[in-house]
């Protein structure tokens, strides 16, 4: 049966991608608000321009487009990349008129990092940025973060059998929550309860390394949303290191933890099974590396000689892995000392750390340590059949929640969406390696794009070339998308383009 | 019928129970938990090597 | 459910066609309204600087090679005399640089962190810190910002009135003082100050009200009312 989408589908999709460009032209009031108290009247006007194009749109659509069908796996992953990719034109636009992007496509990018909670940055003159756009930059992390999370728990894990070994490798039909409406509901609520909890220990933190409250508050709130939601964007072009705190260092690491974690994992954190975070096979995966990379780390630093005091080497390493590793992005060290004076071992720890990413159902971007677990558990499986009499059966399980059977279907499911994923980053990297830049600050930069963690060399910067930037907004957008809405969009696309509507 | 001028103990453990700050305190508890172990454990790790470079 | 369970629509392909330039229209009118109504170019038509663009393509001209793994660091050099260096110097060359006394020119960005051991400050040296100016006055993009943290003793701030920021150029400070690679606070790159002199006063900075961007505004919030309420029409109605 040939895939042929008609007007009912078009209208659909075009009416709940819709709804997504209103409520981004709603969010857009929170900055106004802002630039009003502030005096910032240029961005004020910017935001409310921005705002009212994004509801006239999205209310045209609603008008126009009005339908009550019901909506499909294969209009809901399509709408989700249609709104991915137009919802960065909106909201690009207030950053535009801020005069702090060289150009539309920079604006563009900009947005589409924010969203898809990268991290990387074009931003001209950071540090003499108004506050309000500043905050539009990290509230739309905290929108797209939040987003996926509930695209991801709804559309993807309602799909069951049909997406569901696409996407999260294992096939599993499991929401949080008996209905989409309580899961989204207690997603926010987790959200809105963690950020009160997180902005206030930061603004206490931030106080005591010596700002003054309001931008305390302003700093603390800025740097949550980019932490807890794994986005990377800071206040200051110096990211972290501004603050010259180790106290800020320490609140922020458990926050970006909390941001790794699947919402899964904090409902039953919530409900207080803390035997959870032991026996999940994401945790364990996730915790095994840590430990192994860090080592790796270290012993790089330790060869290279790049500290020497153990307190020292724990504060910036530990911080940067857990960065990479939660694709957060957040750093306490300028990105091009990493080239010029952490050697090669220690660096690369980073790209394998931000490639690998954190649990499946977070912000978190990467390949995912559901993926990597199911993988290495599938390869225990595999020895123990040879090692095993042959007439044996081998049954390997995995916890998530609940104990679950190991199945072939699962496993090369998640070797099949590996693959892709080591596409994603070697690809991106190719194109870096042929506008001449070295092998290592390629795969670099290309691997920080496609797994959403951000933390940058250099590469991307506001000179580099466009073709480069456009690739990265792909990868930005693949790797948020894991691949799959794409392909629906894709698919849209090309019926319409072959004619078979 | 006598007038309660307190709430029993039981109906206010269970009404903690049930909210969601407790949800959210034993959430921040388990992750700091977590966070915390891992740290400690790569500090034995850094230890170990700056002890042996 | 699939299209073809449900009875196909078919859509002819003028109507796709029109569908799809009726959408990129729209997307590109957003576009165009951008690039319209940005800030005027107050520097348009003085001659430009060379541009001093950074590429990590660029091979580093550092007296002494990155470090490797299992490469002993290069013993300190001379540290007595002071050198001048830029923000992209000290992170180029850290190693060279390590235990040296620099001499660095910035502007104080951010704000004063006050400490027990003193005070610090960012310092940035980038175009926008002296040679250009802040955004978004002008159009000439020259990337990020590059600076320096450095530690101020506390008695050395009180010349500092003017932080950098939003809609503000922050006084422009030239210290000396030493490079470290990892500083004894645990700090990394930093400069400690041992000297201070405040070399250019800041400034605060006005941003005129854009009256065409104000109006395009007006009109839009206008449209979209309209529409709102039209929607709320059409919805009742239905």
């Amino acid at each position: 049966m040939l895939f042929r989408p008609d007007r009912r589908d078009f209208s659909l999709i075009g009416f709940y991608t819709g709804k997504v460009i209103f409520g981004i032209g709603v969010a857009m009031c929170v900055p106004a608000v802002m630039a009003l108290v502030l005096g910032e009247y240029n961005d004020l006007t910017s935001f409310l321009l921005g705002a009212s194009l994004a509801i006239l749109v999205g209310r045209a659509a609603e008008l126009f487009l009005s339908t009550k069908e019901p909506l499909s796996t294969s209009h809901g992953l399509a709408t989700v990349a249609l709104s991915w990719t137009v919802a960065p034109l909106f909201a690009g636009l207030p950053l535009r008129l801020s005069g702090h992007y060289a150009s539309y496509l920079d604006a563009y990018f900009e947005s589409m990092s924010g969203f898809a909670t990268i991290g990387l940055t074009l931003a001209n003159d950071l540090d003499h940025m108004s506050r309000s756009v500043n905050l539009w930059r990290h509230l739309m992390q905290f929108i797209g973060g939040q987003g996926i999370i509930v695209v991801v728990l709804t559309i993807f894990a309602s799909a069951g059998g049909r997406i569901g070994y696409l996407y999260t490798g294992e096939g599993r039909e499991e929401k949080i929550l008996p209905n989409v409406i309580r899961t989204a509901r207690f997603i926010w609520r987790v959200a809105l309860i963690y950020a009160v909890i997180g902005t206030s220990a930061l603004w206490l933190s931030l106080m005591h390394a010596g700002l003054d409250p309001a931008g305390a508050l302003y700093h603390g709130a800025n740097l949550f949303m980019a932490a807890f939601d794994t986005g990377g964007f800071a206040p200051q072009s110096s990211s972290v290191a501004f603050y010259r705190s180790t106290l800020v260092e320490i609140v922020l690491l458990p926050i970006m933890t909390a941001g790794g974690f699947s919402f899964a994992l904090h409902y039953q954190l919530w409900i207080g099974r803390r035997d959870e975070l032991v026996r999940n096979i994401e945790t364990r995966t996730i915790a095994a590396s840590m430990l192994v990379m860090f080592a790796i780390m270290v012993v790089g630093l330790g060869r290279t000689g790049t500290f020497t005091d153990v307190g020292v080497m724990m504060r910036h390493s530990f911080f940067q892995l857990v960065s990479a590793h939660t694709t957060t992005g957040l750093s306490t060290v300028p990105g091009r000392m990493y080239v010029t004076d952490w050697g090669v071992l220690a660096p690369a720890v980073l790209v394998t750390a931000m490639a690998l990413g954190g649990m499946a159902g977070s912000t978190a971007g990467g390949i995912k340590a559901m993926r990597v677990g199911l993988i290495l558990k599938g390869l225990i499986r595999d020895v123990r059949k040879v090692l095993l009499p042959e007439d044996a059966i081998v049954v390997e399980t995995f916890h998530s929640s609940t104990r679950r059977l190991l199945t072939d279907t699962q496993v090369r499911a998640a070797a099949t969406v590996l693959l892709l994923w080591l596409v994603l980053y070697f690809g991106g990297g190719l194109i870096g390696l042929f506008y001449g830049y070295e092998l290592q600050l390629a795969l670099f930069e290309s691997t920080a794009a496609a797994s959403s963690a951000g933390l940058s060399v250099g590469l991307v910067r506001p000179d580099l070339e466009w073709p480069l930037k456009v690739v990265y907004v792909a990868q930005m957008m693949i790797g948020r998308l894991e691949f799959i809405a794409v392909f629906a969009l894709l698919g849209y696309i090309l019926a319409i383009v072959r004619g078979r509507v | 019928m006598p007038h309660r001028p307190y709430v029993r103990m039981e109906t206010l453990q269970q009404r903690w129970q049930d909210s969601p700050f407790n949800g959210a305190l034993l959430g921040i508890l388990s992750v700091a938990l977590a966070t915390g172990v891992i740290a400690i454990a790569c500090g034995l790790i850094a230890l170990v090597v700056t002890l042996i470079y | 459910m699939s299209s073809s369970l449900r009875g196909h629509k078919p859509v002819e392909r003028l109507r796709v066609l029109m569908g799809a330039l009726a959408l990129l229209g729209m997307l590109g009118s957003v576009v165009i309204i951008g690039e319209v109504l940005r800030h005027p170019d107050t520097r348009a038509g003085v001659p430009d600087e060379e541009p001093d663009h950074f590429d990590p393509r660029d091979e580093i001209d550092c007296p002494e090679p990155p470090p490797r793994e299992g490469q002993e660091r290069s013993p300190q050099g001379d540290t007595t005399t002071t050198v001048d260096v830029s923000s992209s110097d000290l992170y180029d060359c850290p190693q060279f640089f390590d235990g040296r006394r620099v001499r660095y020119r910035g502007e104080v960005v951010g704000a004063l962190l006050h400490r027990d051991t003193g005070v610090w400050v960012q310092l940035n040296d980038d175009a926008y810190a002296e040679a250009l100016g802040p955004l978004p006055a002008h159009r000439d993009y020259r990337g990020g910002n590059s600076g320096v943290g450095v530690l101020l003793p506390t008695r050395l701030t009180a010349q500092i009135d003017l932080v950098g920021g939003p809609q503000t150029r922050g006084d422009v400070v030239e210290i000396e003082g030493m490079f470290n690679r990892v500083d004894p606070s645990g700090e990394v790159a930093v400069i400690r100050a041992e000297t201070a002199e405040l070399t250019a006063s800041g400034e605060a900075l006005l941003d005129p009200l854009l009256t065409h961007r104000l109006v395009a505004a007006v009109l839009a919030i206008l449209f979209a009312g309209g529409m709102v309420a039209a929607e709320r029409v059409v919805a009742r109605r239905r």
